[in-house]
């Protein structure tokens, strides 16, 4: 093993040894002073071999051991079977054929892996995976339209309940106004009472008088002249009379342009209460058509949700079958060659411990 | 006996009628759907025309509700039912329906033309 101790001592005799060969080369040996120079020389030498080398590089960084003893290689390489050194190509072909069976082994299990991982990433469960995921992504996004379609209808069934309610307002006016005719119908009516009295008071008068003027009459006798007086009230009760059914007259005919007045508001009314019916049975339909959209939409979404069920045990199915047959032929492969690293360690080739 | 071979039904107050129309079929609505669990009449019937349609390669269908009065959230749903088996078909197999509605008729208008988004494009409303 060569070391910087061992570097620094050869320098030193090889310094020593140069100046004795020197000197001996010379035939000096005999003269002392001679011999002293020379071991002088050699000293200086081996001083300055001792300073060139510690301002060496070689001197900053250790010197790695070597070994100048007999390697295990090569100590085993003394144990060759002679089989090996007599016939090496029968001996070696059957190790040879055993490693290129065990890198084919090695090629197919790359191979297969190669072949799962591709059909684990773009095979048919995984086709069916994506093609179920576009499926569930377009009903979303119809149900999403669908949703859009009810807020419109029910935009429009907002719009007819609104419509209802100014009908109804218009509805209750009628009836208000018919409320207030009915009222001066029936005002009217009390004053056609009163004058129906009065008309019979001044019959009851006309009676009476023409009682009193049959009696005074009778009385005078040639002396009429008084019947002529009754005479007179009668004709001037006949005139008041006759004023007082002329009143009657007139306020029958109010009383019947009232009545006119009520019939056409009652029609306004009918006809009003009429469309309102139409436009109540429209909401109805409105609501009704809601119902059926949401039904849809409810329709959609159990597709949707079967959808969605069908894709997460497919894609549980999926990971189990892969993980099994990774696992089933990572099991067969490291099997394969832990028997092929057993048969490695028993052959005669294999080094000794 | 039209196209599909399928005879006409009746139950309570509604009819079901098949009759050609020209080169596809048309299934009319005649009364009122208000049956409690109408999916016992249509189910069956709509189940025969799809798969009818699609064996017989049969371009359209027009469904004719304009005679149909009234139609409950049972019924609607199983032509919702229908319509989404359509949905389900390849391209290559789908057909076309045409829905035939009653703008008189107000739930019609506002229920009908939610069905044409179900399968864009093979769903009409007329």
């Amino acid at each position: 093993m060569i070391t910087r101790r061992s570097l620094v001592g050869l320098a030193g005799f090889w310094a020593v040894f140069t100046a004795l060969g020197v000197c001996w080369l010379s035939g000096s040996f005999a003269e002392p002073r001679l011999w002293i120079l020379g071991l002088v020389w050699g000293v200086v030498g081996w001083a300055l071999a001792w300073f060139f080398f510690l301002r060496s590089p070689l001197a900053e960084e250790p010197v790695e051991a070597v070994s100048l003893t007999p390697s295990p290689e090569a100590e085993e390489m003394e144990e060759v079977p002679p089989a090996l050194l007599e016939s090496p190509a029968e001996v070696l072909q059957p190790e040879l054929r055993r490693d290129e069976a065990s890198l084919a082994a090695l090629s197919g299990f790359l191979s297969e892996s190669r072949e799962l991982l591709k059909a684990a990433s773009g095979g048919t469960h995984l086709q069916d995976l994506k093609v179920s995921a576009d499926f569930i992504r377009e009903n979303v996004q119809r149900t999403f339209e669908i949703s859009d379609n009810l807020a419109g209808t029910a935009q429009q069934a907002f719009t007819l309940s609104e419509k209802v309610q100014n009908g109804v307002t218009v509805v209750t006016d009628a009836l208000a106004e018919s409320m207030r005719q009915s009222q001066v119908l029936f005002d009217q009516s009390k004053r056609i009472v009163m004058i129906l009295e009065m008309m019979s008071d001044v019959s009851e008068k006309i009676h009476v008088l023409s009682i009193n003027a049959s009696i005074v009459s009778a009385r005078a006798g040639a002396l009429g002249r008084g019947f002529d007086v009754v005479a007179k009230e009668i004709r001037a009760l006949a005139k008041e009379t006759e004023h007082s059914l002329k009143n009657i007259e007139e306020v029958i005919s109010d009383l019947q342009k009232t009545i006119n007045d009520v019939i056409v508001v009652v029609k306004n009314a009918d006809a009003e209460t009429e469309q309102e019916k139409n436009s109540l049975i429209t909401v109805a339909g409105s609501l009704q058509g809601v119902i059926l959209g949401v039904e849809i939409i409810r329709a959609v979404s159990a597709v949707v949700k079967e959808k969605a069920e069908e894709e997460a045990t497919l894609v549980q199915k999926l990971v189990e079958d892969e993980a099994h047959g990774l696992a089933s032929m990572l099991d067969s492969h490291l099997a394969d060659w832990e028997g092929r690293v057993q048969a490695l360690n028993s052959s005669s080739f294999a080094p000794k411990e | 006996m039209n196209k599909l071979g399928i005879e006409a039904v009746a139950q309570d107050k509604v009819k079901v009628e098949l009759v050609d129309n020209g080169a596809g079929v048309m299934v009319k609505f005649v009364g009122d759907i208000d049956m409690e669990d109408p999916s016992i009449l249509l189910d069956p019937l709509f189940e025969k025309i799809h798969s009818g349609m699609v064996s017989k390669k049969i371009p359209e269908i027009t469904a004719d509700f304009r005679g149909l009065n009234f139609l409950n959230s049972s019924g609607i749903k199983a032509i919702a039912k229908w319509i989404m088996k359509l949905a389900m078909l390849p391209a290559d197999q789908k057909y076309v329906i045409k829905i035939a509605h009653n703008k008189a008729i107000t739930w019609q208008v506002t229920s009908l033309p939610t069905l044409t988004f179900l399968v864009p494009g093979a769903v009409k409303i007329e």
